[in-house]
């Protein structure tokens, strides 16, 4: 790796640090209110509490996977020795994450259950609808894990929308949400 | 109650960690670089350091290999923290001197399941 390449990757580094630090804090010192709102009998506060620690470990998956694409892996993939200046490497790699993210939604590929046999109630069902137009994940996995202690079938459902929720596909969850039974 | 040495500069990360590990019983002596932690290390005498590796003025590694240079000091387990988690933190961390290695978002079970083999070790 030429010099510009060094720079880039220790540039990545540096602001990959700078992006988890105080995320780092703001995952610690929830985890900290929860285990305080345990100890005090205030649990009211505790669902409250684990949304934002769960958002924040989102967060910091997305700078995970957004900022490890470095220079290094663009010329190991390309096996050759021309290396690109830094700036076109930002292009580069938000062009690389793109495509690695479309790449992820193609090769999810949900086995469909037969939604002729599957029924979900109405009210998990509505739930369901409204974590996805709010793009609500946390309140989607708790809907996704209630499903999962419905029948056999549901079960599938459940598997399939989970497939799509890891890659964000709130359209196709949204159009399979759409075809099923509810009552 | 156990004394260990935290060595970290981020303020929200020292407050946070810190308390965490007061409410489980330990004393917490603070270090905000890698200089004061040789200092407090020599001074103190603490039973383990926990010792993030991104420091200013002279970084986790040169402050462990320096510790764990002097007689002094070289008996105190040290447990190297990283935002970093690339591959290869681990090996430098242990070539470093370090005892242990944790990545950060601190996971506080397996931090202390750490601590406190270290510190049965030791004792």
């Amino acid at each position: 790796m030429n010099a510009s390449g060094k720079d880039f990757d220790r540039h990545l580094s540096f602001i990959r640090h700078e992006l988890r630090s105080p995320l780092n804090a703001i995952i610690g010192y929830t985890e900290m209110l929860i285990e305080q709102a345990e100890d005090s009998g205030n649990g009211a506060l505790i669902p409250d509490l684990k949304k934002v620690h769960d958002a924040s470990l989102n967060l910091l998956e997305r700078i995970g996977s957004l900022l490890t694409f470095t220079l290094g892996d663009f010329t190991q993939e390309k096996g050759d020795a021309t290396e690109p200046g830094a700036s076109e490497s930002i292009a580069q790699t938000v062009d690389r994450y793109r495509r690695e993210q479309r790449k992820a939604k193609t090769e999810a590929k949900p086995n469909i259950p037969d939604l002729s046999c599957v029924t979900v109630p109405n009210d998990l069902y509505q739930s369901m609808q409204k974590a996805v137009t709010e793009h609500n994940m946390t309140e989607l996995k708790q809907c996704l894990d209630e499903i999962d202690t419905l029948g056999k079938t549901e079960r599938q459902l459940g598997a399939c929308l989970r497939t799509l929720s890891r890659t964000y596909d709130m359209k196709a969850i949204a159009d399979l949400l759409n075809k099923v039974r509810h009552d | 109650m156990a004394k260990i040495l935290l060595v970290e500069d981020d303020e929200m990360n020292r407050d946070m960690l810190s308390r965490r590990l007061q409410r489980r019983n330990y004393e917490v002596l603070i270090a905000t670089d890698g200089k004061q932690a040789l200092e407090m290390a020599r001074a103190e005498e603490p039973r383990l350091i926990l010792m993030d590796i991104s420091l200013p003025e002279m970084d986790g590694y040169e402050a462990t290999r320096q510790i764990k240079a002097s007689p002094e000091t070289q008996g105190i387990p040290v447990i190297a923290l990283t935002a970093h988690a690339m591959a290869g933190d681990r090996e430098k961390a242990l070539k470093a001197g370090c005892d242990e290695y944790d990545t950060k978002p601190i996971d506080l079970p397996r931090l202390l399941e750490k601590m406190q083999s270290l510190l049965e070790k030791q004792s």
